[in-house]
């Protein structure tokens, strides 16, 4: 609410925002649209989005600089900007979601014939960086709706269900870091990771393997056990078991 | 009429012998495996490539439910109509009789029955309308010695009932590959799938296969181009 204060946009006078902020800038925005800074250093998209979520859709149509300029943030949760010899940090702890076609046209490992070179697609791809990568924890890919999915009255999960089960392991992890003053996996420490994210013993050799024949970095690793722990959470188990371990390696997404 | 044929056939306890075509065949064979009853499907490519594909769960029930699949060809021979012929030469061979119930002049049933009248082998027909395209086809089997029949019943009258198979025999799985993987490698085999054709296919829990293709992936048999999955290519 202060970031919002500071810029501006509260609605209200002395009104306090009880709902989390959604972002989603167009990806025609610029570095310090993004990032922040300006005369008097504002705060950017990123930190607006502090404590909710950035959506970006369209992702490898950011500018290149933009797109990399995300790095820091999402490793260090906060941004600094220098600027005429004012340096203000602002807090920018935020869950990026982000969309992108499989290739130019789209229809790339779709139903539809896709119109694009190998060589198109691969360019398209690698416009996402190994780094960029390496920090998104999870990519679901989705299909496009089939026209008996879109008329099925058959109803899958609600929103309202699915929001109940996050709740609940939100709840979970909450009590499990009351001590460390953090309340989810996503911000564990990595000196705290072993500590936390306890392995069974066929877990542990699964991810040994995946290591060397997938060629993970320190940093992949890290999070595929973090992710690995909120599957085990939500699943209701005590330890990591094989199966967690698994899904979360088949949301990695390397480079091209 | 397919439908009515198979069921009270396979009531009575007879194997139901087709191709895993699209049409009749599909539908003797289903229907055979609703009643609980065992089928056998000869197939005109390898195994890993089940054609047509949109069967590829029936021959999987099939083999479930202690059917069978057959094949002349080695796995990784692709289905092609050239082999259709010689397919259907084994339907007639493995089995006492022939049933035809759509006999188009150049059907792949009317070879069926050539091969069966060849083979010393009872071809029957049911009635077809005058004015159907089967109607021709109808009437030069009749002419080279089909049988006509109304009833599933006249067909069990006219057949050794001795190699009938009770529907309460009890299937006993002998050399069951039952590990999924073996399913997704079959897929993989046909070419490269994405994520979602694979749940579709397997009608499985996505979590289920996204943890089997994982370890297959960590294995070092399939690798992951952005959401497609493929084989790793043998050096």
């Amino acid at each position: 609410m202060q970031i919002y204060s500071i810029c501006g946009k509260l609605q209200y006078e002395s009104s306090l925002t009880w709902q989390r902020p959604f972002r989603s800038p167009h990806h025609s925005i610029t570095l310090t649209g993004m990032l922040g800074g300006g005369k008097n250093p504002l705060p950017g998209e990123i930190s607006l989005a502090h404590q909710g979520v950035l959506f970006l859709d369209e992702l490898p149509e950011l500018k290149l600089a933009v797109l990399e300029g995300l790095r820091e943030p999402l490793e260090e949760r906060k941004i600094t900007i220098n600027r005429n010899l004012i340096s203000v940090s602002y807090p920018c702890n935020f869950i990026l979601v982000a969309s992108m076609n499989p290739c130019p046209c789209g229809y790339y490992g779709t139903k539809k014939p896709c119109q694009c070179t190998q060589e198109q697609i691969k360019k398209y791809n690698r416009k996402i960086s190994g780094p960029i990568l390496d920090r998104i924890d999870i990519t679901i890919p989705v299909e496009c709706v089939g026209y008996d999915k879109l008329t099925c009255l058959q109803k899958s999960e609600t929103s309202e269900q699915i929001q109940k089960r996050v709740e609940k392991v939100r709840k979970k992890q909450k009590q499990r870091y009351k001590e460390l003053g953090i309340q989810t996996n996503a911000e564990l420490p990595t000196k705290y990771i072993e500590q936390y994210c306890t392995l069974s013993s066929k877990s542990k050799k699964i991810l040994k393997n995946a290591y060397s024949s997938l060629q993970l970095t320190t940093r992949s690793y890290m999070k595929i056990l973090k992710v690995a722990r909120t599957i085990a959470d939500m699943d209701e188990s005590q330890y990591i078991q094989e199966q967690h371990i698994l899904e979360a390696i088949s949301y990695r997404r390397k480079e091209e | 009429m397919a439908k009515k044929f198979s069921a009270e056939l396979t009531r009575n306890g007879m194997v139901i012998v087709s191709g895993l075509a699209l049409g009749i065949d599909t539908i003797a064979h289903q229907t055979c495996l609703e009643e609980g009853g065992k089928t056998i499907a000869v197939l005109g490519g390898g195994f890993h490539y089940i054609y047509p594909e949109e069967n590829y769960q029936l021959a999987q029930a099939i083999v479930e439910n202690g059917g069978l699949l057959m094949s002349e060809y080695s796995p990784s021979v692709q289905a092609n109509t050239k082999n259709f012929p010689k397919r259907n030469q084994i339907i007639s061979q493995i089995s006492q009789a022939v049933l035809v119930i759509e006999a188009g002049i150049r059907s792949g049933a009317k070879i069926t029955a050539g091969y069966a009248k060849e083979q010393n082998k009872k071809v029957f027909v049911i009635p077809n309308p005058l004015d159907s395209k089967n109607a021709k086809g109808i009437q030069q089997l009749l002419e080279r010695g089909a049988t006509m029949v109304f009833q599933p019943a006249q067909i069990l009258s006219q057949i050794d009932t001795r190699y009938l198979v009770p529907l309460s025999t009890p299937v006993k799985i002998v050399h069951a590959r039952h590990t999924k993987q073996t399913n997704i490698y079959s897929l993989l085999s046909q070419r490269p799938h994405t994520i979602n054709e694979i749940v579709q296919k397997l009608q499985e829990k996505p979590q289920q296969i996204l943890q089997k293709l994982s370890m297959m992936e960590i294995e070092g048999i399939a690798i992951k181009e952005g959401n497609i999955y493929k084989l790793k290519e043998k050096r």
